[in-house]
């Protein structure tokens, strides 16, 4: 095949659909010519692998400016990723403005997800099949309402960190903005009593306990904890490391003691956003020098953990010189979507993996735009990326009906 | 009546040009400095892509007229002219319309009420000029239909005009369907009345639209944006109507909105009033004519703000380095807030007379210095400024970063992307640098320094001897802490730690003691004005040594370990003879110490 272009290349869907048809599970190989002053430059021929395994065809993200603390325009989008249509599903504007973030669909059903809404009309929004239920998560016994959640597999319960997180700016050039949490718990949220239950091993007096996910087959949570210490005097020195713990969803009861998978004593590193793949033999997380909070750590990278032998891919062929951080499982375990700011170090964007039967990682490629000068252009960081298995049932006005017309409905404290 | 018709064109043709001329007075001359923040905190890109994504939206086209017209704000008179010209365009059309339905002349003052309108609001930064375009659009249209004398060829030139002012301007959409409708019953109620002259000049109309086809009108007005957002673009409702090029404030509808849009119809129906016959009335053209003023004077006194415009001035001056100008102006206009003020005391650091002059103008603590983080655009742009000149590059791109994203219409500026050009510059993040700098090399006013910028990309030596960077680099903080503006001693100690050359933040770090009246740590920092090469103190810092000295000893005069001019122990001797003897000594050294730091000190 080739294409042509005056000052910029962009190969026509169709043709690129039956390219990669033709060429599946073999390589496409590129070459490119230009024709500059008259001459022909040709430049070093390249060639990618078309792989055989297909990925979900939707992708949704957040599009929000790489900032501070304030924010103006947010949305969270929806990309088919068999084509370049992106369409808005949640805009702030819609919301009055308030903040929208962490959504998350439950093993990438779109018609089970939940974000939350900031605003005082806000709270946690979970949607069943299009339809929405307010949900306020904020209990006498809990720390805040919930933040970064995960579903349990049979979409009864989501596991919150509940966490007071502080922002603040460094002072010198090649750092920017550093959170960190001073107190925080993992909760678990029983959306069909309408309950919140705080188990005690998770919410321990002497750790900071955050990032709950529940296992592939939901008897498991696995969850990032460091040790309590005086904040923000001892920023630098906290360090989460991966832990598990038993959950059986019939007793909802919990096991009697936690595991410590990666130790950030060992590793020396800390741990941020574990994603069990959906085959349930990965781990991947991210691993920067201290905190919780990765997006503005150029140290931060991925790391895949095999919970066959518990070893730790490091993942050279996939990390850059800046953050690699929130990233998401395709439904076969054999591709990931994560957020990279290796461009530039400051506008995230989302890069793909495929990871083969034994575990070896390709290299990323960037999600792909109808003009090739799109991002250089676009004043938006994508992160939160989550794959799905097909559109969500709602649109932004159903979410701004709900935010409207839904009173947030309290959940009840059952200590356990 | 040929002359008095005669007299009456060129009444009009007086006031006509006396009105313009006195709109683009007052913004060239009263107001100019609004105009040149209207510029700044907008991005507008000569690009294709950047023109469709305004169409891509309900009133994008008034949107993109208005960005386009607005970029040349940049140039002091460019900006007052667009706008007499703008608002000569809404009353000429406007005139037009009332013309077809009342001939006679005497009325014409009132076809300058919508332009006296649009000026009013355009003194509200939150009103854009896109405000006015999407009225000119508006009106436009109104007049093209009115031009078709066939009211079959009406009806469908309705159909059409409706939806296509709605896309092109937005809200003011509604303005061509009151105007469309009033001229429609208008029509009907004279239609067939009239006995037409076969040498005049009236439309001949035959007859007005059946009710149902306004009511079509109505309908299609109501439903075409709730079918845009329904199908095309989900905003909030208030919104769909209006479009968000009328009032920055999306979540709100100003009176203001619907006055604008009202006006035309109301002021037709006025029209369609008054008497027909072609005969001059003077008296009604002398009461018009004093009403118009009357409604200008008023109503600018109303909407026009000129604290605002003070404050604006300040920062248009600093933006542009005029540090002097700063000084003048403050001499003639003294500051009368922290906006003003923080402005005032960057261009005396900046001009070495911190140490000189501080105190000749009324400062208001530590918040006259640093304008503590808000979350609105106004603060965060203008301390920007400070922070970027004290050599806190980080914090100044926080500062910037933060302004444009509390921008009221959710868009960017070019003057925060410059910044941020160059804090990423200085930083050494050259792609997020070049980024910006590509954005800029998109607009007509800053292509020229985006792309001579472009060239100290990755270029270490060439950005070290930038005479603005290369000096940033030398000031910059080598330690990490968290910044806060509310620790500012601790970091002005840092900076001087780091660069004791530092001299905008030794001045900073002396006003800080200073205005808090800590004069132990005064004292402590007098040796760092020795690597600064100071050859004489400054006289506020005289003042305060020869009070801590008058504290301390006997013979302050005499025991002094520092070079104190005369002059200074003259005046010491003689506020100090007023102080310990009189009484109510504060008015009467108001007037003559009101500038030394002794009254400071002591009465403020």
């Amino acid at each position: 095949m080739t294409v042509n272009g005056k000052k910029k290349i962009s190969i026509p869907i169709q043709k690129c659909r039956r390219l990669l048809e033709e060429q599946k599970n073999d390589s496409v190989l590129v070459k490119v010519s230009v024709l500059k002053g008259g001459n022909w430059y040709n430049y070093r021929p390249f060639a990618f692998y078309v792989s055989g395994e297909k990925i979900d065809p939707y992708l949704s993200y957040r599009l929000i400016e790489p900032g501070y603390e304030v924010w103006n325009k947010l949305q969270i989008a929806q990309r088919n990723l068999e084509s370049f249509k992106e369409t808005v599903i949640i805009d702030n504007n819609m919301v009055d403005g308030g903040c929208i973030n962490c959504h998350i669909y439950s093993g990438r059903d779109p018609s089970v997800s939940f974000f939350h809404l900031r605003h005082r009309e806000g709270g946690t929004m979970v949607q069943k099949n299009g339809v929405f239920r307010k949900l306020n998560t904020v209990t006498d016994s809990t720390i805040s309402a919930g933040v970064y959640g995960s579903w349990h597999p049979g979409n009864r319960f989501i596991a919150f960190s509940t966490n007071v997180i502080i922002p603040e700016f460094h002072s010198i050039n090649n750092l920017r903005l550093e959170v960190y949490d001073t107190i925080s718990d993992v909760i678990i949220a029983d959306l069909e009593k309408d309950e919140i239950m705080k188990p005690s091993l998770l919410s321990r007096k002497d750790c900071f306990e955050t990032f709950p996910v529940f296992s592939p087959d939901g008897r498991k949570l696995y969850f990032c904890s460091a040790k309590e210490t005086k904040m923000p005097a001892n920023f630098s020195s906290v360090k989460y490391s991966l832990c598990s713990i038993d959950f059986n969803p019939d007793e909802i009861s919990f096991g009697t003691s936690v595991d410590t998978l990666v130790s950030s004593n060992i590793t020396g590193k800390t741990i941020s956003h574990p994603k069990p793949s959906p085959n349930g033999r990965y781990i991947l997380y991210t691993s920067f020098d201290y905190g919780n909070f990765p997006v503005w750590h150029r140290e931060a990278d991925l790391s895949l953990l095999r919970l066959s032998d518990m070893s730790i891919d490091t993942l050279p062929a996939v990390n850059s010189a800046h953050a690699d951080s929130y990233h998401s499982w395709s439904s076969c375990s054999r591709w990931f979507v994560f957020a990279s700011k290796r461009d530039n170090g400051m506008y995230g964007k989302l890069y793909f993996t495929h990871i083969s039967e034994e575990g070896i990682c390709g290299k990323p490629f960037l999600l792909p735009q109808k003009d090739p000068d799109f991002y250089d252009f676009y004043l938006k960081s994508y992160n939160i990326p989550e794959m799905a298995d097909g559109p969500v049932p709602y649109s932004p006005a159903v979410v701004e009906k709900a935010f409207r017309q839904l009173v947030a409905e309290p959940m009840k404290f059952i200590p356990r | 009546m040929m002359r008095e018709n005669k007299l009456l064109k060129y009444s009009e043709y007086i006031i006509t040009i006396l009105f313009f001329t006195g709109i683009f007075i007052f913004f060239a001359f009263f107001y100019n400095n609004h105009l040149h923040f209207e510029e700044q905190i907008q991005l507008f890109l000569l690009t294709g892509e950047y023109f469709i994504s305004k169409m891509a939206f309900p009133g994008g086209f008034a949107g993109y007229l208005s960005g386009f017209l607005t970029q040349f704000y940049y140039l002091s008179f460019a900006g007052p002219l667009i706008i007499a010209l703008l608002l000569f365009g809404i009353q000429q059309i406007f005139r037009l319309i009332l013309k077809v339905i009342n001939q006679n002349n005497s009325f014409f003052p009132l076809s300058f009420l919508p332009s006296l309108n649009c000026a009013m609001i355009l003194c509200d930064e939150f009103y854009s000029l896109s405000a006015v375009t999407g009225v000119l659009i508006a009106l436009l249209l109104s007049w093209l239909y009115i031009s078709f004398k066939r009211k079959t060829k009406r009806f469908y030139a309705g159909l059409v005009l409706i939806p296509l002012t709605y896309w092109l301007a937005g809200g003011s959409f509604l303005m061509l369907v009151s105007i469309i409708i009033l001229f429609e019953i208008i029509t009907g109620i004279r239609s067939g009345r009239k006995k037409v002259k076969k040498d005049t000049k009236e439309t001949i109309y035959d007859g007005r639209l059946k009710i149902w086809q306004m009511a079509v009108y109505i309908f299609v007005g109501a439903v075409i944006p709730l079918l845009v957002r329904r199908f095309l673009i989900m905003q909030p409702l208030g919104l769909t109507y209006l479009s968000e090029f009328y009032y920055d404030l999306r979540t709100t509808v100003p009176v203001a909105i619907p006055v604008l849009f009202s006006l035309p119809a109301i002021i037709m129906l006025i029209y369609s009033l008054l008497p027909l016959k072609e005969k001059p009335y003077y008296p009604a053209l002398y009461i018009q004519i004093i009403l118009l003023m009357a409604a200008g004077y008023f109503g600018f006194r109303q909407w026009a703000n000129f604290s605002a415009e003070d404050i604006m001035k300040y920062d248009y001056l600093v933006r542009n380095e005029r540090w002097d100008d700063v000084i003048k102006f403050a001499e003639k206009k003294a500051p009368r807030n922290n906006l003003s003020l923080a402005m005032l005391n960057l261009s005396l650091a900046k001009t070495e007379k911190m140490g000189d002059l501080m105190f000749h103008f009324e400062q208001n603590g530590t918040a006259g210095l640093f304008l503590p983080f808000e979350r609105e655009y106004v603060a965060p742009m203008m301390g920007s400024e400070i922070l970027f000149h004290l050599g806190l590059i980080n914090a100044s791109q926080e500062y910037s970063f933060e302004s444009m994203e509390t921008i009221p219409d959710l868009n960017k500026s070019v003057r925060s992307i410059k910044r941020l050009a160059e804090t990423n510059l200085i930083n050494g993040h050259y792609k997020v640098a070049g980024k910006y700098l590509r954005f800029l090399k998109k607009t007509l006013f800053y292509r020229k320094w985006a792309s001579d910028t472009e060239q100290y990309l990755y270029n270490e030596e060439m950005i070290n001897n930038h005479p603005v960077w290369g000096k940033k680099r030398e000031m910059m903080i080598k330690e990490d802490f968290f910044f806060k503006v509310e620790n500012m001693e601790s970091t002005l100690n840092m900076l001087m730690r780091g660069n004791p050359a530092n001299n905008i933040a030794f001045q900073y770090l002396m006003a800080f003691y200073l205005i808090n009246k800590d004069l132990r740590n005064f004292m402590n920092c007098l040796p760092m004005m020795e690597p600064l090469g100071y050859k004489k103190i400054p006289v506020s810092y005289e003042e305060a040594i020869m009070y801590v000295i008058g504290l301390t000893t006997t013979n302050p005069m005499e025991d002094i370990p520092f070079k104190i001019s005369e002059e200074t122990k003259a005046r010491m001797k003689a506020y100090a003879g007023v102080y310990t003897t009189t009484r109510n000594a504060e008015t009467i050294l108001r007037d003559r110490f009101n500038g030394t730091y002794w009254y400071y000190l002591h009465f403020k």
